[in-house]
């Protein structure tokens, strides 16, 4: 008992530290912030105005399109954010000759880049909360989640399961160096694939493919949670599935992440980019 | 005279240079010349994922737009030279700050104005490049269209290019008093892309946000070029856009200039314009 308080404690410690790195980083740089905060709305606005165009005007009125948009864009930028936590930190130590230092502490390697989340979550939390209020204020429409709880929960495990794809993009960085293309094709196919927008159904044949990615399943609970839409699976297998998968996961992108930097050390690669 | 003919290879000078650099990354523009397509597709791939197949038919019903092509590539094309302006601007200076040139530039007896206003008007002649390739094949292909629409739709565009060219000196006021201004070079490209009415007419837009679309020369230039490209309007001294447009060509190249001056006047004093 006392070994795991011990454990608990210090990964806490961890976490206490990586956060407050990164939030000191982030403070240095208060225009990004700011710059989130106009262009994140207005991309949305970019993609959802000539959508409306498309759709007949009596579906406008009930408030529905506005909220499946508000919250199809929520979820992207929260995929796009998440994936940058460990991907692009473990790049960014890299380039900044950082990373061999911080590999060689015994810190939690998730740990170690999961502080990136901190600012970035936070970040994110302001300008969706600031964007419902110009959607508010624009459209007259009602952005309440159909199930608070329930959208909460959706919405932490598709931060988990996608910090979990992002650190198994770190771990490809490890082993490919120069991750550009894999980042453009990871963020497109997954902000594609898992139906932010619209039903999987929507898709025809490539839903199959739709269905194989872990994320899809806390997309579509989210989607549930929020707009009350028809859930794949059962709602509770799927809440429950969504569980294991960010656990799944997690650990898997962990152990791949520790094999590849172990691997690195031995052939002396890590340095490299 | 000696004064012209100074300022005039100070600005042949920067304009070679920035041109020679330009070269160096063709694939660069042809990206840019591409994009107004890829954005047309991604739109008319989301309306299908919407709406399904009478998606196009709703549009055309709701806007009253007959060629969704056209009508975006348009609008993708004066975005793209927004984009090109400004962006490219600022990341030239933010360049040279880096590397350190600038301060080889300007201990230069040439004008200081000149050697930035070459790097925007250099830009501003590549962004109406890619405007002429981008919209060529919509020159060759639409069978209304004639050389007349297309030469009074060019002129449109030299005007319209003027105002963003003022804004881009404001970015270089600020890239040099400010140096890390990417961000809100960003900011300032996502709202000039979003309220110029790229992709549906500026009427959609809600009233708070119509009216700051109306403060951007690219949404009037937008609308002028629609109205002679796709609905082959030729009084063009009928349409009030062409008059705030040009309300805009004085505007805001004097508040550019202005800015730029301050900054550059100060800099000189303490210094901080070769800073980084």
């Amino acid at each position: 008992m006392k070994y795991i308080f011990t454990k608990l404690s210090r990964l806490a410690g961890e976490v206490k530290l990586a956060l407050w790195k990164e939030f000191k980083r982030y403070s240095r740089y208060p225009l990004w912030f700011m710059s989130d905060m106009i262009s994140l709305p207005m991309w949305l606005l970019f993609f959802m105005l000539p959508a409306m165009l498309f759709v007949p005007e009596e579906e406008l009125v009930n408030g529905f399109f506005y909220k499946n948009f508000y919250w199809g864009w929520v979820f992207l930028v929260l995929i796009y954010t998440s994936l940058r936590v460990v991907g692009l930190s473990i790049r960014q130590e890299q380039l900044e000759g950082t990373l061999e230092l911080l590999f060689s502490t015994n810190a939690n390697r998730l740990v170690l880049f999961i502080g990136r989340a901190g600012p970035l979550l936070l970040d994110v939390l302001l300008t969706a909360a600031y964007t419902a209020a110009i959607f508010h204020t624009a459209f007259n429409a009602s952005l309440m989640p159909e199930e608070p709880l329930l959208t909460l929960y959706a919405l932490s495990m598709l931060v988990a399961i996608t910090i979990g794809f992002s650190a198994l993009y770190g771990a490809a960085i490890l082993k490919f160096k120069e991750p550009a293309i894999l980042t453009n094709l990871l963020q497109i196919s997954l902000i594609f694939l898992t139906g932010a927008f619209y039903p999987i159904e929507n898709l025809g044949p490539v839903r199959y493919v739709s269905m194989l990615i872990p994320l899809t399943y806390a997309v579509d609970l989210a989607r549930h949670a929020t707009l009350g839409t028809r859930t794949i699976l059962n709602e509770k297998i799927e809440a429950v599935l969504v569980f294991f998968l960010a656990l799944l996961t997690l650990t898997l992108s962990y152990s791949m992440l520790k094999y590849l930097e172990n691997k690195n050390k031995k052939e002396g690669t890590l340095a490299f980019y | 005279m000696k004064w012209i003919e100074r300022r005039y290879l100070e600005f042949r000078a920067v304009l070679t240079k920035e041109y020679l650099i330009m070269s160096r990354y063709p694939l660069a523009f042809a990206f840019f010349v591409f994009l107004p397509y890829l954005v047309a597709g991604v739109f008319y791939g989301m309306g299908e994922l919407l709406a399904g197949p009478k998606a196009l038919a709703i549009f055309k019903s709701r806007t009253g737009v007959e060629d969704f092509l056209s009508f975006n590539v348009i609008g993708g094309s004066i975005m793209m030279i927004s984009v090109i302006i400004l962006q490219m601007t600022h990341m030239t200076v933010k360049a040279e700050l880096r590397n350190g040139t600038l301060e080889l530039n300007l201990v230069s007896p040439a004008s200081r104005f000149v050697i930035f206003f070459a790097v925007a008007i250099i830009l501003s002649l590549a962004s109406f490049g890619v405007f002429v390739v981008a919209t060529l094949p919509m020159l060759l292909t639409a069978k209304e269209i004639n050389l007349l629409d297309y030469a009074a739709a060019l002129a449109v565009l030299a005007l319209g290019v003027l105002p963003v060219t003022g804004i881009s000196l404001l970015v270089i006021a600020l890239t040099l008093k400010f140096k890390e201004v990417t961000s809100l070079v960003n900011a300032l490209n996502s709202a000039i892309s979003t309220l110029s009415g790229v992709a549906y007419p500026i009427a959609v837009l809600p009233g708070w946000l119509k009216f700051a679309s109306q403060l951007l020369p690219t949404s009037h230039t937008i609308e002028l070029m629609r109205k002679i490209l796709l609905v082959h309007q030729r009084t063009l001294l009928a349409f009030p856009e062409l008059w705030y447009l040009a309300a805009m060509c004085l505007v805001y190249p004097i508040l550019g200039y202005s800015a730029f001056k301050i900054v550059e006047k100060r800099g000189r004093v303490t210094g901080e314009i070769y800073l980084y």
